[in-house]
C-alpha cells in the first residue's frame, strides 16, 4: 500500500470498513511510514475527540414553542378550509374548476341531445300492420305515402322491404299499374 | 387539536408504557391520526436533531429553529413518509435539507457574526472556578472542534456530523444525503483529514 492509498483508507480502517487483506496492508504501511503514522494518529484523535463532545439538549421551553406553532398551524388550516371554494373541498383546483364545469355541461348537453332525438324520424317496424303477427290490425292514420295501407296489409311479409321505400311519384305509380295490369 | 388537547408527555408515557413502538410504527399510527405518536416521535428525536443542527450551525438559536421547522414538517407533511425507508433517514433528510437552506439564506444576509466565532462566544467565557481541569479541557476541545467544523464545506460537514456525532452507518448517511456509498466514504475521510489539519494548527499554537 502506498501513502496515497493509505491516506484514502484511514477512515475506513478506523470505522472497520476494510477487508482483512486491506487491514494487513494498512498495518504494514503504518509500521513502515512515519509521516503516515502521524497523519493516522491525528485523525484518530479527531474522531475520538468528536465522540467525547458532550451532547446538547433542547431548551426548556422548546416543547411549549412547538406546541404553540402547531396550534397556530391548526388555526391557519381551519381558516384555509373555511375559505375554500366548494370545488376545492371536492379536491379540485380552482384554476381547473371552470374547465371542469364546462366539460361537464358539454357532456350533459351531448348526452341529452343523443337520447332525446325526435322518434318520428325513426320507423317503428313493430307498429307496422304488415309486420304485425296478430291478425287484429290496429287502425292507423294513413301515412303520407302513395302506397295505400290496404295494399301493405294485403302484401306478404316478403314485401316488408317496401315499408321503407320512399313515396312513389304519381306518374310512376300509374306506369307501374299499367305494367302490372292493375 | 387545541392547545389544551395537545397530548402531554406524562399522558403519553402512560399510553406508550404498555408497548414500545418502533419509529415506523409510531409514524404509521400518527398518519392514522394518533397525536400521541407524534409527541413520542418528538421526544425521541428532538435531542438527536438538535445535536445534528447545533454542530451544523454552531449556534443554539438557529439550531433550535431548524429542529422546530423539521418537527413542524413532520406534523404537516406526515403523509409524505412512505414505509420504504427508515423513519430516522427521512427525518434526518428533512433536517439536513432545512439546515442547508437556512445556511444559504444566512449567506445572503449575514448576521450573528458572533456565532461564527463558535459556540456562541464560549471563547470569551472566563473559566468557571468550579470546573475541573478535565472539564475545561473538554470544553476547550469542543470549542476547537466546533470552530474547525465550521470551516468545512457543507457536504463534508454534514457527512462527518452524521457519522461522528450522530453515529449513523455509512449506508444510512448515503440514504440521507442521497449520494453513493463511495462518495460518503470519501467525504467522511476528507472531512476528518481536514479537521485534523485545522486542529493540528490549534494544538501547535497552544504548545507554543
Amino acid at each position: 500500500m502506498n501513502c496515497y492509498k493509505f491516506r484514502d483508507s484511514i477512515s475506513l480502517y478506523i470505522d472497520k470498513e476494510l477487508s482483512i487483506k486491506d487491514i494487513n496492508r494498512f498495518n504494514h504501511h503504518l509500521e513502515t511510514c512515519s509521516s503516515c503514522r502521524v497523519l493516522f494518529q491525528g485523525t484518530l484523535n479527531v474522531v475520538s475527540s468528536m465522540k467525547k463532545i458532550p451532547a446538547v439538549t433542547v431548551s426548556a421551553d422548546f416543547g411549549k414553542r412547538l406546541q404553540k406553532r402547531i396550534t397556530r398551524e391548526q388555526a391557519r388550516e381551519k381558516t384555509r378550509r373555511r375559505r375554500m371554494v366548494p370545488v376545492q373541498r371536492l379536491g379540485l383546483q380552482p384554476r381547473y374548476a371552470f374547465a371542469s364545469v364546462t366539460a361537464l355541461v358539454a357532456i350533459l348537453v351531448i348526452s341529452v341531445s343523443i337520447f332525446t332525438v325526435d322518434n318520428d324520424d325513426i320507423p317503428v317496424i313493430g307498429n307496422t300492420p304488415a309486420l304485425s303477427t296478430t291478425s287484429e290490425v290496429v287502425p292507423q292514420e294513413e301515412p303520407e305515402s302513395h302506397i295505400p295501407v290496404s295494399s301493405l296489409a294485403a302484401g306478404s311479409q316478403e314485401d316488408s322491404s317496401m315499408i321503407n321505400m320512399p313515396p312513389i311519384h304519381p306518374q310512376i305509380q300509374s306506369q307501374v299499374r299499367q305494367v302490372s295490369g292493375n | 387539536m387545541t392547545e389544551s388537547s395537545f397530548p402531554s408527555s406524562t399522558k403519553l408515557s402512560k399510553e406508550m408504557a404498555d408497548k414500545i413502538y418502533s419509529d415506523e410504527e409510531l409514524i404509521s399510527r400518527f398518519q392514522e391520526g394518533d397525536e400521541y405518536s407524534y409527541v413520542e416521535l418528538v421526544n425521541r428525536y428532538q435531542d438527536r436533531l438538535i445535536n445534528f443542527t447545533y454542530r451544523f450551525f454552531g449556534d443554539r438559536e438557529d439550531a433550535e429553529d431548524v429542529v422546530q421547522d423539521t418537527l413542524m414538517k413532520l406534523y404537516t407533511h406526515k403523509h409524505y413518509y412512505r414505509n420504504i425507508a427508515k423513519f430516522s433517514t427521512w427525518i434526518y433528510t428533512i433536517a439536513s435539507n432545512l439546515s442547508k437552506t437556512e445556511l444559504r439564506k444566512r449567506k445572503r444576509r449575514p448576521h450573528k457574526l458572533i456565532s461564527q466565532m463558535g459556540l456562541e462566544g464560549q471563547n470569551w467565557d472566563v473559566p468557571d472556578e468550579d470546573k475541573t481541569n478535565e472539564e475545561i479541557e473538554i470544553q476547550f476541545n469542543e470549542t476547537q472542534i466546533q470552530r474547525a467544523m465550521l470551516t468545512l464545506p457543507l457536504h463534508f460537514r454534514t457527512a462527518v456530523i452524521l457519522r461522528d456525532i450522530q453515529e449513523l452507518s455509512y449506508e444510512e448517511i448515503s440514504n440521507i444525503l442521497n449520494v453513493p456509498l463511495g462518495t460518503v466514504k470519501s467525504r467522511i475521510n476528507r472531512a476528518r483529514l481536514q479537521l485534523q489539519e485545522e486542529l493540528k494548527h490549534v494544538n501547535e499554537t497552544r504548545r507554543t
